[in-house]
């Protein structure tokens, strides 16, 4: 019953409209790396409410690659035609948050990142 | 988190003999367009033995592993298009897995086979980039019992090992 889940569907939507609004606000000229980091995390809750709103919920059993990993595998089979900005998008924010060089150096187009946040944003939950 | 016993070959067109190395990763080989170096050949290299040429090497993985062929012919291939210089590494971890891993692998019912691609490219190519991930959504529909994860990361000047150990060790 899809009713009984939508408080627990709407949290994630809610947290990727606060994740998004966060991205909205900051220097994206100053803050690159928190862009694309804020911009997978307005995805990644997007992904979490059309799961849950199939009933579908990342169960988190033993650490967090596991959940990453049933993500990865559900926007491949359900989100098919996003899935490659989504794969962009995790490998993007992952260097962002680990290559201490990232925000010095990334010498690609921040706008492409804004843009697949807001693709996702237009996804019929 | 902890790598025990896996296998890695490092794909560059470059690659020197401090390349190939030996980390808590247990690399076993590394591989360049001409010279291939493993523990065993590093210790050739060092003692001036043949090598076997990157050719033979190919032969040796494809004719073994259909899924190395399939990611030599979706991916390097590709990748060699559309950019110059790649440094490509393939880490394919069959492992005694332990503990929180060995787990995991149980849940998803996987034979304990897991495959890290990671490119290493010197600045952010979009055309390349995008070809790649196709390819490599090709590789994961033609292989959806394998965990194949994909790293790209950019040198930008930076010694590979440098990025590698790093990268390896957050992954």
């Amino acid at each position: 019953m899809v009713a009984a889940r939508l408080p627990y569907i709407q949290k994630f939507v809610d947290q990727s409209n606060h994740n998004y609004n966060f991205l909205c606000d900051i220097d994206k000229d100053r803050y690159l790396d928190w862009v694309i980091t804020a911009s997978f995390y307005t995805v990644l809750h997007i992904v979490n409410a059309h799961a849950a709103a199939r009933n579908h919920p990342f169960k988190k059993i033993f650490d967090y690659e596991s959940i990453h990993t049933q993500r990865i595998a559900y926007v491949r089979s359900n989100l098919r035609d996003k899935y490659t900005d989504f794969i962009r998008l995790i490998n993007e924010s992952f260097n962002a948050r680990y290559d201490a060089l990232y925000f010095q150096n990334y010498d690609g187009d921040i706008n492409e990142f804004l843009k697949i946040a807001e693709d996702f944003r237009k996804i019929a939950i | 988190m902890e790598r025990n016993k896996g296998e890695l070959i490092v794909f560059t067109k470059d690659i020197k003999n401090e390349m190939a190395y030996e980390n808590d990763n247990n690399i076993l080989c590394g591989i360049s367009r001409d010279v291939i170096c493993s523990k065993l050949l590093m210790r050739q290299i060092k003692h001036e033995q043949e090598v076997k040429t990157f050719q033979e090497i190919i032969s040796d993985l494809t004719t073994k592993n259909e899924l190395y062929e399939d990611i030599f012919n979706m991916l390097i291939k590709s990748i060699d298009e559309g950019i110059r210089n790649p440094k490509i590494l393939i880490a394919n971890f069959e492992q005694d897995i332990k503990n929180i891993e060995e787990i995991k692998y149980k849940y998803y019912e996987e034979d304990k086979n897991k495959i890290m691609i990671v490119l290493l490219l010197e600045k952010v190519n979009h055309e390349a980039e995008n070809k790649i991930y196709e390819k490599y959504a090709e590789l994961l529909d033609k292989y959806p019992d394998k965990i194949i994860n994909l790293r790209i990361m950019r040198l930008w000047g930076r010694n590979p090992k440098d990025i590698i150990d790093e990268g390896l060790k957050q992954w």
